[in-house]
C-alpha cells in the first residue's frame, strides 16, 4: 500500500466537500454580485474500490490506484468584464500522483502559472535483499555473516552459505517519487514584446536497483536497493520581440543537478577483513552535481525579395560545469593514498568538467514563383569538452586489485552539422511534390573510432489530395553514410590502456552505412460519418561490417477507423503491427592467463545472432448516448501483445588457446520474452440535472510478462555459467525486481457538481 | 402592415450601416461581431469559452485587428453578408477556414493563425514538417470550441492529439518500458508529447524541442549529463543510440536485450565475445548493468571500466 496515510487524502476530500455543500451559495453570491466576478467550475467527489493484484509494481508504475474518496476539481473565475482571470484544477487528491495547477493573470497581458504533481515510479515489489541501509550511503550485512562466509573454506560452500542467507533475506519495495513544482511568469508588455520567466524544481527520492561487482570479469558481483536523493532546479527566461516582417528573441536556461547522496558503499560478503584481493566493502560513485547554462538569440525576417521569402536562425552558446569532489581510489583499507609517496594520491581534486555547446541554426524558405516552394536548412550542433585529461599512474580496480599502469581519461568531444536543401512544387491542385537533399556531417576527437563521417542522400515527398475525404502522403529516403578509416584501437591509445577489441568490429554509430526510409499514410473519409487511415514504414539499415550490428530492419502497418453509425451510436478501432529485426555478427575471442599470453582469433569461434520484435497493439471503442442529454456509456478495450526472441548460431569445434578458458563461443537460442497488457473500461455517465453529473467508471486490466531475464530470485545457484554448459558455484547477490503479472478490477463512482 | 415591414427594414439597415461605420470605415469591409451573431449564435455560444473569445475584443485586445471580434481571423465580413453567407463564400479577403479548401487556401488560412502566432513556438512553422504536408492549423486547434485545456486542440489531450496521426508511437506507448505518457484508460498523463517535441518546428532534430535530443532529455535526467572523467561516448552523443523513447519491451527502454545491446559495439577478448546460454549472469538481472553499473559515465578515479 502506499506510504501515504489516508487522513491527508480524506481531509482533501473533505474540503471539496465543504466546496460541494458552498457551491449553491456561490452560485447564489456571482449571480447576485454579478457585477464583481464570475465563477464556474467543477467539483467531483466520490470513491474507488479495487481488486486484484493492486501491489504488482507494473500497475504501480506510474499510477496511485488505491481504494478509497477520490476528488478532483477545476474553477474559473472571472472579472464581470473578463478581463482578469484566476483559473484552478487538482486532480488525484491526496494519492501518490496528484497533481494541482493555478493560473492566473489578464488576458492577452500577463499570467502567472503555478504547478505541483507528484508521481510515483515503481520499479519492484517483489526485491528482496540481506542488506541494511545503515547509513544514507552505506549497505550492511547482518552482523556475523561476512566473517562466517569468509571463513568457509571453499568457493562451493560459501555459495552455500550466501544461497541460504539469501533465501530468507527480506523483501525491499524499490520506487522512487517525483515531485514537481513550477512557477512561471509571462508579461506581455506590449503586443510585440513578451517576456518570459519560469522555475522548476524536480525532486526524486527513493532507491533502485544498483550493483558492482567484485575483483575482475568473472569475479563476484552484488545488487542493492542504491538510495536516490536527487533535485534538478531549472531556471528559464525569455524575450521576444516580434513585428510585421521581423522578430527577435533571446532565451536563457539554467540546469542545476544536486544529488545528496556521492557514493553507494555496500559490504562484500566473502571478505570479513580488509585485503588486496578481499575487500570488505565495495564502493560506487553516483552521479555528481553539474550545472548548465545556455543562451540563445533567434530572429526571423522576411526578405526584402520580389517573392515571398523568409529566414529564421539562431546562435546559442551553453556550458556545463562539474566539480564534485573525487572519492578515494578504493573504500578497502588496504589500499590506502599516501602522500608521502604519491601512491594512489589523486593528481587533483575534482575534475574541474567543462563542457562548451555551440548552436547555430538557419532555415530559410523562398518561394519564388508561385507553385515551387524552397526550403534551406543548416544546423550545427558543437559539443566541446574543454575538460582536461587526467592522468591516474595507478587505480584499483573493483576495490580488489591495484593496477599499478596509467590510464588517461579522455574527453570527447563532436561537432554535428546538418544541411537539407527541400524543392516543393505543386503539381496539380491534388498533388504536391517535395524533392530534397540531406546531409549530416559528424566531426569527432581522436578518442573516437572514426573521426569525420558523413551521411548523406535524396528524398522524396508526395502528397496527394483528391479531394478533401481522401488524402495519400508518401515519403521515400535514402542515406549513404561513409567515414574515415576506422581506427579499432583509438579509444584503448587514448586512454592509455592495451587495445582488446577486435580490428574488424565496426560499432553501428559509426559504421559505413547505407539507408532506406519508406513511408506512408492513407487517410479517406468516405461519408461525412467515417473516418479511416492506413499507414505503414519500412527501414532498413545496412551495415558495412563484418562484425558487431550488421544490419537492421523495420517496418509496420496500421489501421484505424471510426464510423458515426447514429448520431448516438459511435464506433472506433485501431490496430498496428511493428516488426523490428537486429543481426549481428560476433568473435568469441579466448585467452589463457599464464604467460605467454595468447588471444585466440579464429573464424571457427564466430557466432552471429538475430534479434525479431513483433509487436501487435489493437483497440476498440463504443460510444453511446443511451438517453439524450441524460445518459451516455463508453466502452472501451485495448490489447497488446509483444514478443522478443534472441536466436543465435555458432560454429561447432570451438578454438581455444591451451588452458584458455571454457568454450564461451557456444551460441544458442534464448528464451521468448513475450509481453501482453489488456485494458477494458466502461464509464457510464448521467446528466442528473444541468449541474449534477453521476459518473460510473470501471477498469479491467491484465498484464502478462514472460521474461526470463527478469525472473531472478536473489539467488541464482546456476547462473555461474560457461559457454559450454559448464556451472561454477554462484557468488552473486540478485535483487529479484522480477514484475509480476496482474489482474486488476477498478471501479469509481463519483459525482460531478458544476457551479 | 407593409409600412411597418419597410420600417422595420430600414431600422434593420441602419443598425448594420451603424454597426459597420462603429467597428470600421465601411470602405474597409468589417461588420462587427454583432452581425455574425445574427447568423452564428449557436457556434459562437461554444466560441465564448475560448481563449480567443477572451482576448479578440475591446477589452483585452493589443492592436486594432484583435479588436474586430470574429473578422480577426476571418477578415472582412461585409462580402460574406452581402452574399448571404455560406461556407466559401465572402470574396477574396475572407477566410472561412474550410476543411474543403484546398491548395493555396491552406497557406492563407494558416497565415491567418499566424499573423498573431508568428511569434514563440510557432515561429518554425514556417517549411517545418507539418508545414511542407500541407498541415492547416485547423487540423491540429479547434479555435470556436474549447475541446482541450490548453491550446485550443481538438482532441482532448496532446497525446491523443498526435496519435490521431501517429499511431505507432502511441502503440509503442503500451509496452512494458514506456514513459509515463498513457492516457485515457491507462491513466497516467505525466508527460505529454509537447513535453519533448514542438510540433510546428524546431532547430533540434525530429521536431524536439531542445538542441539536441540529449538537451532534451536532461531536462528530466540531469544525472547523465556529466560531464563525467570515465564517458561513454556515444551516450553523450545520442541517447537514442541504445534507448527507444517511446517504448520498448525491454527493461529501461533498451532497444534490445541489454547483453546483446553491449555486444553490439564490444567484441573485446573474453567476457564481451562470449554469446552467452540464457541461464548465465551475463543475460540475467540487469546483465552487463550488474558490474558496469554506471554505463552512462563514471567520476570515480578508479571507475575506467564504468564499473565504479
Amino acid at each position: 500500500m502506499s506510504a501515504h496515510s489516508c487522513a491527508p487524502r480524506l481531509s482533501l476530500v473533505g474540503l471539496l466537500l465543504a466546496c460541494v455543500a458552498l457551491v449553491p451559495d456561490v452560485r447564489a453570491e456571482s449571480e447576485s454580485s454579478a457585477a464583481d466576478a464570475r465563477i464556474s467550475g467543477t467539483v467531483e467527489i466520490g470513491g474507488r474500490t479495487t481488486s486484484g493484484d493492486m501491489e504488482a509494481a507494473q500497475l504501480r508504475l506510474y499510477r496511485d490506484l488505491d481504494e478509497g474518496a477520490i476528488g478532483a476539481f477545476r474553477f474559473l473565475a472571472e472579472d464581470d468584464a473578463q478581463r482578469f482571470y484566476l483559473r484552478g484544477k487538482g486532480e488525484n487528491i491526496g494519492y501518490d500522483d496528484q497533481r494541482y495547477r493555478l493560473e492566473g493573470g489578464r488576458y492577452n497581458r500577463f499570467a502567472i502559472d503555478l504547478f505541483y504533481g507528484e508521481l510515483p515510479r515503481v520499479f519492484s515489489t517483489s526485491a528482496r535483499t540481506p542488506f541494511v541501509r545503515s547509513d544514507t550511503d552505506t549497505f550492511r550485512l547482518p552482523a556475523g555473516v561476512q566473517s562466517a562466509i569468509a571463513a568457509l573454506p571453499d568457493a562451493a560452500a560459501q555459495s552455500q552459505a550466501l544461497g541460504a542467507l539469501l533465501e530468507s533475506a527480506p523483501r525491499t519495495d524499490l520506487e522512487m517519487r517525483w515531485l514537481e513544482g513550477r512557477a512561471g511568469v509571462e508579461y506581455k508588455a506590449s503586443e510585440r514584446l513578451t517576456l518570459d520567466a519560469s522555475y522548476r524544481i524536480q525532486d526524486k527520492k527513493g532507491n533502485r536497483l544498483l550493483g558492482m561487482g567484485f575483483g575482475n570479469p568473472g569475479g563476484t558481483f552484488l545488487q542493492a536497493p542504491g538510495p536516490i536523493d536527487e533535485s534538478i532546479h531549472t531556471v528559464r527566461s525569455s524575450a521576444e520581440y516580434v513585428r510585421e516582417g521581423w522578430s527577435v528573441g533571446a532565451e536563457y536556461l539554467g540546469s542545476f543537478f544536486d544529488n545528496e547522496l556521492d557514493a553507494l558503499t555496500v559490504d562484500n560478503p566473502f571478505s570479513a577483513a580488509d585485503a588486496a584481493g578481499s575487500p570488505t566493502r565495495g564502493r560506487v560513485s553516483l552521479s555528481p552535481d553539474s550545472s548548465a547554462h545556455h543562451l540563445s538569440l533567434s530572429g526571423a525576417a522576411v526578405l526584402p525579395v520580389g517573392f515571398p521569402a523568409r529566414v529564421v536562425g539562431s546562435v546559442g552558446y551553453g556550458i556545463n560545469l562539474q566539480d564534485d569532489a573525487f572519492l578515494d581510489f578504493s573504500v578497502n583499507s588496504a589500499f590506502p593514498p599516501d602522500p608521502a609517496t604519491g601512491s594512489l594520491t589523486l593528481p587533483q581534486r575534482d575534475l574541474d568538467g567543462e563542457v562548451h555547446i555551440v548552436t547555430a541554426n538557419l532555415h530559410a524558405t523562398a518561394r519564388p514563383i508561385d507553385p515551387l516552394d524552397l526550403g534551406l536548412r543548416y544546423r550545427l550542433y558543437r559539443w566541446d569538452n574543454r575538460t582536461d585529461p587526467i592522468v591516474f599512474d595507478q587505480h584499483v580496480e573493483n576495490d580488489t586489485g591495484l593496477v599499478d599502469e596509467p590510464i588517461r581519461s579522455v574527453s570527447n568531444d563532436f561537432m554535428r552539422q546538418d544541411v537539407e536543401l527541400d524543392a516543393g512544387y505543386r503539381v496539380s491542385e491534388d498533388w504536391v511534390l517535395h524533392l530534397g537533399y540531406e546531409l549530416e556531417a559528424w566531426r569527432r576527437s581522436e578518442s573516437r573510432q572514426v573521426r569525420d563521417l558523413a551521411e548523406h542522400g535524396p528524398y522524396a515527398k508526395a502528397d496527394w489530395r483528391p479531394g478533401p475525404r481522401s488524402q495519400l502522403r508518401l515519403s521515400y529516403r535514402f542515406r549513404d553514410r561513409v567515414g574515415d578509416d576506422y581506427e579499432p584501437c583509438a579509444h584503448f591509445d587514448a586512454t592509455l590502456q592495451g587495445c582488446s577489441e577486435l580490428g574488424a568490429l565496426r560499432k553501428f554509430d559509426q559504421a559505413d552505412r547505407s539507408l532506406h526510409d519508406l513511408r506512408g499514410r492513407y487517410h479517406l473519409m468516405p461519408r461525412e460519418n467515417v473516418d479511416l487511415s492506413l499507414s505503414g514504414d519500412f527501414r532498413h539499415v545496412d551495415y558495412d561490417a563484418d562484425f558487431g550490428l550488421v544490419e537492421q530492419q523495420s517496418w509496420s502497418l496500421g489501421w484505424d477507423g471510426h464510423v458515426q453509425l447514429h448520431p448516438r451510436i459511435g464506433i472506433g478501432a485501431h490496430y498496428v503491427y511493428e516488426a523490428l529485426e537486429y543481426e549481428m555478427d560476433s568473435r568469441w575471442r579466448p585467452r589463457n592467463f599464464a604467460p605467454p599470453i595468447v588471444v585466440v582469433n579464429s573464424p571457427l569461434n564466430d557466432w552471429s545472432s538475430r534479434i525479431d520484435q513483433r509487436f501487435h497493439t489493437g483497440g476498440v471503442t463504443l460510444d453511446l448516448v443511451l438517453l439524450v442529454e441524460r445518459v451516455e456509456l463508453e466502452l472501451g478495450y485495448l490489447v497488446h501483445h509483444g514478443r522478443e526472441k534472441t536466436n543465435a548460431s555458432g560454429a561447432a569445434g570451438l578454438a581455444t588457446p591451451p588452458g584458455g578458458a571454457a568454450d564461451g563461443g557456444n551460441a544458442a537460442d534464448w528464451p521468448e520474452v513475450e509481453e501482453r497488457l489488456q485494458a477494458a473500461t466502461v464509464a457510464l455517465e448521467i446528466f442528473v440535472t444541468d449541474a449534477l453529473t453521476l459518473e460510473a467508471r470501471y477498469r479491467f486490466e491484465d498484464f502478462h510478462l514472460d521474461d526470463f531475464r527478469r525472473e531472478v530470485s536473489a539467488f541464482e545457484p546456476d547462473s555461474n555459467v560457461s559457454g559450454s554448459g559448464a556451472t561454477s558455484p554462484s557468488r552473486d547477490i540478485f535483487l529479484s525486481e522480477a514484475l509480476q503479472d496482474y489482474r486488476a478490477h477498478v471501479v469509481a463512482l463519483t459525482a460531478s457538481v458544476e457551479f | 402592415m407593409g409600412e411597418r415591414v419597410a420600417a422595420l427594414a430600414l431600422a434593420t439597415t441602419w443598425m448594420l450601416v451603424c454597426g459597420v461605420a462603429a467597428a470600421e470605415p465601411s470602405a474597409s469591409g468589417y461588420v462587427g461581431d454583432a452581425v455574425c451573431t445574427s447568423c452564428h449564435a449557436e457556434a459562437l455560444e461554444e466560441y465564448r469559452h475560448t481563449i480567443h473569445a477572451k482576448v479578440l475584443n475591446d477589452t483585452n485586445a493589443r492592436s486594432v485587428k484583435q479588436r474586430r471580434g470574429c473578422e480577426s481571423c476571418h477578415g472582412p465580413g461585409a462580402a460574406h453578408v452581402e452574399a448571404g453567407g455560406g461556407e466559401g463564400v465572402g470574396g477574396p479577403r475572407w477566410i472561412s477556414f474550410s476543411e474543403q479548401e484546398e491548395g493555396d487556401a491552406i497557406s492563407r488560412q494558416n497565415e491567418a493563425c499566424l499573423d498573431c502566432h508568428r511569434g514563440g513556438s510557432q515561429r518554425f512553422w514556417p517549411g517545418s514538417p507539418h508545414a511542407n504536408r500541407q498541415l492547416r492549423c485547423g487540423d491540429c486547434h479547434r479555435v470556436m470550441e474549447k475541446v482541450s485545456d490548453e491550446h485550443l486542440l481538438s482532441a482532448k489531450t496532446q497525446t491523443a492529439q498526435c496519435s490521431g496521426c501517429h499511431r505507432l508511437p502511441r502503440a509503442q506507448m503500451t509496452r512494458t518500458a514506456h514513459m509515463p505518457t498513457r492516457r485515457g484508460a491507462l491513466r497516467e498523463g505525466w508527460m505529454d508529447c509537447g513535453d519533448c517535441h514542438n510540433p510546428h518546428g524546431s532547430l533540434g532534430p525530429r521536431l524536439i524541442e531542445a538542441a539536441s535530443i540529449n538537451q532534451s532529455c536532461y531536462g528530466c535526467h540531469a544525472d547523465k549529463r556529466g560531464p563525467f572523467l570515465w564517458e561513454h561516448a556515444p551516450v553523450t552523443e545520442d541517447c537514442t543510440n541504445c534507448h527507444h523513447p517511446h517504448g520498448s519491451i525491454n527493461p529501461a527502454m533498451l532497444k534490445v536485450s541489454p547483453t546483446r545491446l553491449c555486444q553490439s559495439c564490444h567484441i573485446g577478448v573474453l567476457h564481451p565475445s562470449e554469446a552467452r546460454l540464457p541461464g548465465s549472469r551475463f543475460v540475467r538481472g540487469r546483465a552487463c548493468g550488474s558490474c558496469h553499473v554506471q554505463v552512462h559515465g563514471s567520476n570515480h578515479p578508479s571507475g575506467v571500466g564504468l564499473t565504479r
